[in-house]
């Protein structure tokens, strides 16, 4: 059933098995697995069926890093949360990934790879995807195309599926609203976190609405599916007990914050332009060679043999046309002369930008034509002979990348977030390396030159920089609760009915988007619920 | 008769050069006015070589001695041979970062020389 908490009495209490605060993708996977049980779940949604301004503000927050993206933008309030405006760009994190990788630091899962497959290949009929396989051979004989051909020790082929994009909150509609044990209300805003005086378990959780109406929710277990950025700020606002917040005795909610930072990062001149890079198109047609519907689209990544022996962090660059407007170095040193020289400041290499726009004018003067004037002078801007890439980085974990509170209270007396966010040089220079060795083996294996897009006066690393709006690490898993908010059942530590979904969990992020992960943890504690449950 | 010195270079750059140089290899074969653009990439990843190895430039003998390893060769027999040394570059890690390109030492040199010459 789908109801709305509004109609509910101001001090009411409500009973259930489970209470699941928040219905994004990990809140309705939970609600569907536990859909047919014999548990009663109670499902909070902040937002109704559809998009509310009101409600979408009460995600305002403060951000260290002018560029980084608006928290209240980047995500979304409503039924099916942010998957109401994913791209769908699918994948499982990497076996690597999973493990305690030397060079990293605060790396390694409390569980591996090969664990979570099971739940991944489940994962997969949630976001409307193919068969579970992201592997060159699968992908090159479906498709009946072929990879470049470089050396797989060195740069390889990753795959991702395109979800169609799944919008959960519609596509699950009717089964949610159909099940007779799951009971959603929507307009239900958790706003705190009963603990027993001990602070070993949940008693129940208090949600309202803007309007000051309040109601309780009594469970056996709850469940914070609220995303990355909102289980720390629960946690931490809710400070009766626990005077520095749940779960963070060890000063570890919020921190470890990461997103996936998108970098233009290189350019692509292939020696002979009769390359076939269908494979790699990322608008793949809806149909592959056998008729399966729909098929995945490849990029490159450095191989584990490439990463275990220089000590780095995976990139996922795509080869992506693009057109001599915007490959050219022209343009870009206008850019930077305009906004130095406009700011009263002098660039770095006044002469070299002087030169590059010499030699690019007519594209300068082509970009200023279509600017101002909407108008194009020359058809050659738009010939597609240079491929780039948007590199997606894998973050490394940094506790000073957190989130706090900061003073300011929302309509809801609720502390807002304070987003601490910085790119790390190392993992600047972790970029610089892979594109290097990537860049090597393009030309070792005849198939062209890759130019590294350097720092351009603060741009590529600031105002060009762009953003998976991928918010994950904050209460992080670790068996050790001196090293993570939750277990390995995604529990918090010391409180014994309280559980974490989404990517709040996850201890690294690899390179890859987490929305499967997300929905395969999902599943796999909708597993471990019914088994306590019928244990106790 | 034998190609003079300066076109040889220009031809065997039309050749081998990817990346930061299209267009060369397009302009040399049409036997048109060489782009000047792409030339002038040339000359910059040649002048910007020549002062990241100030021991290879013009009266060290090394751009000779690389020029007469060259010499005595067909076009397509040196073009051969510097694809060969370029890929032996590219997979003993033997490149150079110049203006962003990864370029291997070869190509750098190759360059070097037409600036010299």
């Amino acid at each position: 059933m789908i109801g709305n908490a509004r109609n509910l009495l101001d001090g009411q209490l409500l009973e259930c098995d489970i209470c699941i605060a928040g219905a994004g993708a990990a809140g309705i996977t939970l609600a569907r697995e536990l859909s047919g049980s014999k548990h009663q779940v109670i499902v909070l949604e902040s937002g109704g069926l559809s998009f509310d301004a009101e409600i979408q503000s009460l995600y305002q927050a403060t951000v260290s890093d002018p560029y980084y993206h608006d928290p209240e933008a980047s995500r979304l309030r409503f039924f099916g949360g942010s998957t109401n405006h994913w791209t769908g760009n699918c994948g499982p994190l990497e076996p690597i990934d999973f493990e305690v990788r030397p060079w990293l630091a605060h790396s390694g899962w409390p569980f591996s790879y090969a664990h979570l497959v099971p739940f991944y290949k489940k994962a997969q009929s949630y976001c409307q995807l193919a068969a579970f396989r992201y592997d060159l051979d699968y992908w090159t004989k479906q498709r009946g195309l072929k990879p470049l051909q470089m050396d797989p020790e060195i740069v390889t082929a990753g795959f991702a599926q395109p979800s169609p994009p799944t919008r959960f909150g519609e596509v699950y509609r009717s089964d949610i609203g159909s099940s007779e044990n799951v009971q959603v209300y929507l307009h239900a805003n958790l706003i705190d976190i009963n603990l027993h005086p001990d602070g070993s378990h949940v008693q129940t959780v208090l949600a309202g609405q803007l309007d000051a109406k309040r109601f309780q929710v009594k469970a056996k277990m709850f469940v914070l599916a609220l995303g990355g950025m909102e289980n720390p700020r629960l946690l931490l606002n809710c400070d009766k007990v626990h005077t520095a917040g749940i779960g963070n005795q060890h000063d570890l909610v919020g921190r470890y914050f990461m997103d996936h930072p998108v970098v233009s990062g290189a350019t692509f001149f292939l020696s002979a332009p009769s390359l076939n890079l269908k494979l790699y198109d990322s608008e793949p047609p809806l149909k592959g060679a056998s008729g399966e519907t729909p098929v995945a689209y490849a990029y490159l990544k450095l191989s584990d043999a490439m990463l275990r022996q220089h000590g780095l962090n995976n990139i996922r660059a795509p080869i992506l046309p693009t057109s001599r407007l915007s490959a050219s170095d022209g343009v870009e040193s206008f850019h930077i002369l305009n906004r130095t020289l406009g700011a009263g400041e002098w660039p770095d290499d006044l002469g070299g930008h002087i030169g590059k726009i010499v030699r690019d004018f007519d594209m300068v003067i082509e970009g200023i034509s279509r600017r101002a004037f909407n108008t194009k002078l020359f058809d050659s801007a738009d010939d597609m002979n240079f491929f780039y890439s948007d590199i997606m980085i894998e973050q490394r974990p940094e506790p000073s990348n957190r989130i706090t509170l900061s003073p300011e209270r929302d309509r809801l007396g609720l502390r807002k977030a304070a987003i601490e966010w910085k790119l790390a040089d190392a993992d600047k220079e972790n970029l610089q390396r892979c594109l290097e060795i990537m860049a090597r083996e393009f030309g070792r294996a005849g198939l062209g030159r890759l130019r590294i897009e350097g720092e351009h006066e603060g741009r590529t690393f600031g105002e060009l920089l762009s953003y998976g709006d991928h918010h994950m690490g904050t209460t992080r898993a670790h068996l050790d609760p001196r090293h993570g908010v939750v277990d390995g059942n995604l529990k918090v530590h010391g409180v014994e009915n309280l559980y974490l979904a989404g990517s709040s969990v996850f201890p690294t992020g690899g390179h890859v988007p987490p929305t499967l992960t997300i929905v395969a943890l999902a599943i796999r504690m909708a597993q471990h619920l019914r088994q306590q449950l019928e244990r106790a | 008769m034998p190609m003079p010195r300066r076109k040889f270079l220009l031809a065997l750059l039309g050749s081998v050069l990817v990346g930061p140089f299209a267009g060369v290899k397009g302009a040399f074969a049409a036997s048109a006015t060489p782009d000047i653009r792409m030339l002038e990439s040339v000359r910059r990843v040649g002048a910007a070589y020549l002062a990241q190895c100030p021991a290879e430039a013009a009266g060290s003998g090394f751009l000779t001695a690389f020029e007469q390893a060259l010499s005595g060769s067909t076009r397509g027999q040196a073009t051969e041979r510097l694809n060969a040394l370029i890929k032996a570059d590219f997979t003993a890690g033997r490149t150079i970062m110049l203006d962003g390109w990864v370029l291997s030492v070869t190509e750098c040199r190759l360059c070097a020389l037409y600036v010299a010459a």
